[in-house]
């Protein structure tokens, strides 16, 4: 079973990018969802049950996206997470800045299947044609 | 490059892509209507220029964009749901236009949006407010600031 952990403080965000999730993993073994509205929860959480996948966001309260991936890149019991970026704060330089830090992708919001769809294959080694058509 | 240009089409693409509705672009601001119950959610440019974008809609278009989002019937629809909405869409929006704008080598900081009801819609003179409508119901986006501008 995959776990994954969608870390936004915006509901609808993280709305958008599990139903994303579901439509491209709907042919996959049980994938097990887990949302946390910041950093800090994320962080608390994955430390209890490391995940197979993070898709985070950058602006949070409390903790932030890069501070999160400073985090869980600095921990051996993190560090091996594909994290993916999902921002709207998304221009080259940023994320470059991002990719050094760890990220192993960055996505511009809004997202949609076709745009993470390339992302979860490589991931998660999926045939690159599913038949979605995206 | 024209702001008013890449705003429309950051506008646009938001909406459409998470609301699927078609927004169109006015050539002139409606009268201020004091009986329309409008909302506004605005957003901080943190870097690298101060400024700030606002939204500003009737509160039964952002019922919309809820219900359309959500896939929710309209009695269903909590304020929590449309002030997250909006939160959303003003930082896509906002992040999309400062993206365009900026050079590819520039880096830039949003801060979090805020949400509540609108008073009046201003009209400074460092201010440059925008009409769209959706299905014949107009609403604003204004930019505050000379950075959008100068940096485009």
């Amino acid at each position: 079973m995959k776990k994954i952990m969608i870390v936004d403080d915006s509901a609808t965000s993280r709305m958008f990018v599990k139903r994303c999730l579901q439509t491209l993993l709907v042919d996959q073994d049980e994938t097990e969802y887990r949302e946390a509205e910041n950093g800090k929860e994320a962080l608390a959480r994955l430390k209890e049950s490391p995940a197979d996948l993070a898709l985070i966001d950058l602006n949070m309260p409390l903790m932030d996206g890069a501070t999160l991936l400073r985090w869980m890149k600095a921990s051996p019991k993190l560090t091996l997470i594909p994290v993916v970026v999902i921002t709207s704060v998304d221009s080259p330089a940023n994320r470059e800045e991002l990719m050094q830090l760890g990220a192993s992708h960055v996505l511009s919001k809004p997202v949609a299947p076709a745009k993470l769809k390339p992302v979860i294959d490589e991931i998660f080694d999926l045939p690159s044609d599913d038949g979605f058509g995206f | 490059m024209n702001v008013e240009q890449l705003l429309t089409d950051a506008v646009s693409e938001t909406i459409e892509t998470m609301a699927f509705l078609e927004v169109n672009k006015a050539d002139s601001i409606t009268p201020y209507d004091e009986h329309l119950v409008r909302l506004r959610v605005e957003i901080l440019v943190n870097a690298p220029f101060p400024g700030e974008m606002r939204l500003v809609l009737p509160k039964s278009l952002a019922g919309l964009f809820a219900q359309n989002m959500y896939s929710l019937e309209e009695q269903d629809v909590t304020e929590e749901i449309v002030e997250d909405v909006l939160g959303e869409i003003i930082n896509i929006i906002a992040g999309r236009l400062i993206a365009d704008i900026l050079p590819d080598d520039q880096t830039f900081q949003l801060g979090l949006p805020l949400i509540g009801p609108d008073a009046f819609l201003e009209t400074e003179a460092s201010s440059h407010a925008i009409e769209f409508s959706i299905e014949n119901i107009p609403f604003w986006v204004v930019l505050f600031g000379d950075g959008f501008q100068s940096a485009a």
